[in-house]
């Protein structure tokens, strides 16, 4: 157990938060959602909060390329002030600017994305423009295990250690889950690392679940002379165990019986 | 036309720093001087044309206006997506520079005949589309672009341009005449030559077609002959037909202008005009 308080409270709130945007509005991505908090939380820990209220043109970047992850960006948005109680909880309901996938409409969202390979190309034009006006902040990319079959990311990836954009960090949600089936079965991304690594990577497997342990790789990425990806290893649905490790929960809404399951198991 | 807006481009980039030029590798003979005198705002993205748009789009919402290069084609259809979600959506300063148009490249075969691009982009909202006809042309396409930064596709065809003789611009009291653009310009003066009518030519295509069908009194004409390097269902045919359309007017249409791509050398829009006629 950590002795730091938030790294327990946090995701507690957090995954609570997500619950209950889901439920209020019959949205789906529940698995994703869980299986991203720490994750998240860990990007938004490690960057200058203060920089991207200002949108200073040297703040860190986040780019959530795995766009359906949206309800736990906005939660976590929440959690680190860049997004209120109020606006969180018009998720996904008609007027809203908080739809289903990541939004630049929303403030503090640096990119729109929806379309699965796009962000880590973006997410090196903002890492190239750093390196340009000679900035230590860092672009992190949240990327899934699925959305890497799209050859795009790869394209990327190159083009970030030829440059050695050792400010660029993408975390790979490794759920093992992509949209209806588990990536084994559908594109076999085992020895994920060692792709990456083929590639140019710095790569680190961490647990995906443990905030402190993804923070410190963050951190580490500026020793480095190449871009860092960190695998994360992931459960998707986590936190919610009848929709643990289960590829429907990407598309299901829940219930009030079972929401009322969903946020006890929480406790 | 293409050196022209490149040597536009080089010396605007001496005078605005936020310029940034990227290419997917494309350009020999022509982009090396960026590289060595701006270093700093020069990227060859490799054989990568979605992370060209992508990484273009990363550093225009760091405040660049980035200028992305490559043959049309490669430049509209393979990242498409990105066009739609990283340019347009975000509405972007980013201006796409194609080279060729229409058979500009055709011997090289159907994959780089550029029949469909515009058209392509044109689905899209809010996205200027200019395509040059002759060096003022040019001037006028690349003063727009740099004076209100958007998302932008220019589309320059092969060679220096086309010098319209004022006879043929002059002869306005006919009841018939004809429009063209790109790379069909030299079929339609032949055609315009041969039939005494007054041509006009467009330099900005998709949404601004109407400002242009407006600006040469369209209305004052019975008869019209688009002819194009485009392939004509989703090209400037289909803009003169929805200005008829929306004017109620009684114009009678004529199109000129490829079907498809080309199974062997030879095939151009000079083909298509021949069976016409």
């Amino acid at each position: 157990m950590h002795s730091d308080s938030r790294l327990i409270e946090a995701p507690l709130q957090i995954r609570s938060d997500i619950l209950n945007i889901l439920y209020k509005s019959n949205a789906s991505h529940l698995g994703s959602s869980m299986s991203t908090v720490e994750m998240l939380y860990a990007m938004y820990s490690t960057s200058n909060i203060d920089k991207i209220k200002n949108k200073s043109m040297d703040r860190d970047r986040i780019i959530v390329s795995k766009g359906h992850a949206a309800a736990a960006t906005y939660s976590v948005m929440k959690e680190f002030g860049l997004i209120s109680k109020s606006t969180l909880e018009t998720y996904h309901q008609r007027g809203s600017l908080l739809q289903g996938h990541v939004s630049h409409f929303v403030n503090y969202v640096e990119h729109s994305t929806g379309a699965l390979g796009h962000g880590v190309s973006v997410a090196v034009g903002h890492a190239i423009y750093l390196k340009m006006i000679k900035s230590k902040s860092r672009v992190l990319v949240l990327c899934g295990d699925g959305e890497v079959q799209e050859g795009s990311v790869w394209e990327a990836l190159m083009l970030a250690v030829t440059k050695k954009l050792n400010n660029l960090i993408i975390l790979i949600d490794n759920n093992k889950i992509s949209s209806i089936g588990n990536t084994e079965e559908v594109i076999n991304t085992g020895s994920l690392g060692d792709r990456f690594i083929g590639f140019g990577a710095f790569v680190k497997e961490v647990n995906g679940h443990s905030i402190s342990e993804i923070e410190d790789w963050i951190k580490n990425s500026g020793s480095l002379a190449q871009p860092t990806v960190l695998i994360c290893n992931t459960v998707k649905g986590k936190g919610v165990a009848f929709a643990e490790n289960d590829a429907i929960w990407h598309y299901k809404s829940i219930n009030s019986d079972l929401f009322n399951e969903a946020v006890n198991g929480l406790k | 036309m293409r050196n022209l807006f490149l040597d536009l481009l080089y010396s605007q980039m001496k005078q605005d720093d936020k310029i940034y030029f990227l290419t997917a590798d494309m350009g020999i003979n022509l982009v090396e001087k960026f590289e060595k005198t701006f270093p700093e705002r020069f990227l060859n993205v490799g054989i990568a044309e979605q992370n060209l748009i992508g990484v273009a789009a990363g550093l225009a919402e760091s405040g660049m206006k980035p200028f992305t290069y490559t043959i049309s084609n490669f430049l509209t259809q393979r990242c498409f997506e990105q066009i739609r979600n990283d340019v347009v959506l975000h509405n972007l300063p980013i201006t796409m520079v194609g080279t060729s148009t229409g058979f500009d490249n055709a011997p090289l075969g159907p994959t780089h005949h550029m029949l469909d691009d515009w058209g392509s982009i044109a689905s899209l909202p809010k996205i200027r589309i200019g395509c040059p006809f002759d060096s003022d042309s040019v001037k006028r396409i690349f003063t727009a672009v740099i004076d209100t930064p958007k998302p932008s596709y220019v589309r320059i065809p092969k060679g220096n341009g086309y010098v319209l003789e004022q006879n043929i611009l002059g002869e306005k009291k006919k009841d018939e005449a004809i429009v063209s653009y790109g790379s069909a310009i030299p079929y339609a003066l032949e055609y315009s030559k041969s039939r005494k009518l007054p041509i006009f030519l467009a330099e900005w295509l998709g949404i601004d077609i109407f400002g242009f069908l407006n600006s040469i009194n369209l209305k004052d004409y019975k008869k019209i002959t688009v002819i194009e390097d485009h392939f004509a269902n989703t090209g400037m045919y289909s803009y003169v037909c929805q200005w008829k359309n929306v004017t109620n007017s009684q114009l009678e249409i004529k199109s000129i202008a490829p079907y498809n791509y080309q199974d062997k050398i030879g095939i151009d829009i000079f083909d298509f005009m021949e069976k016409i006629l």
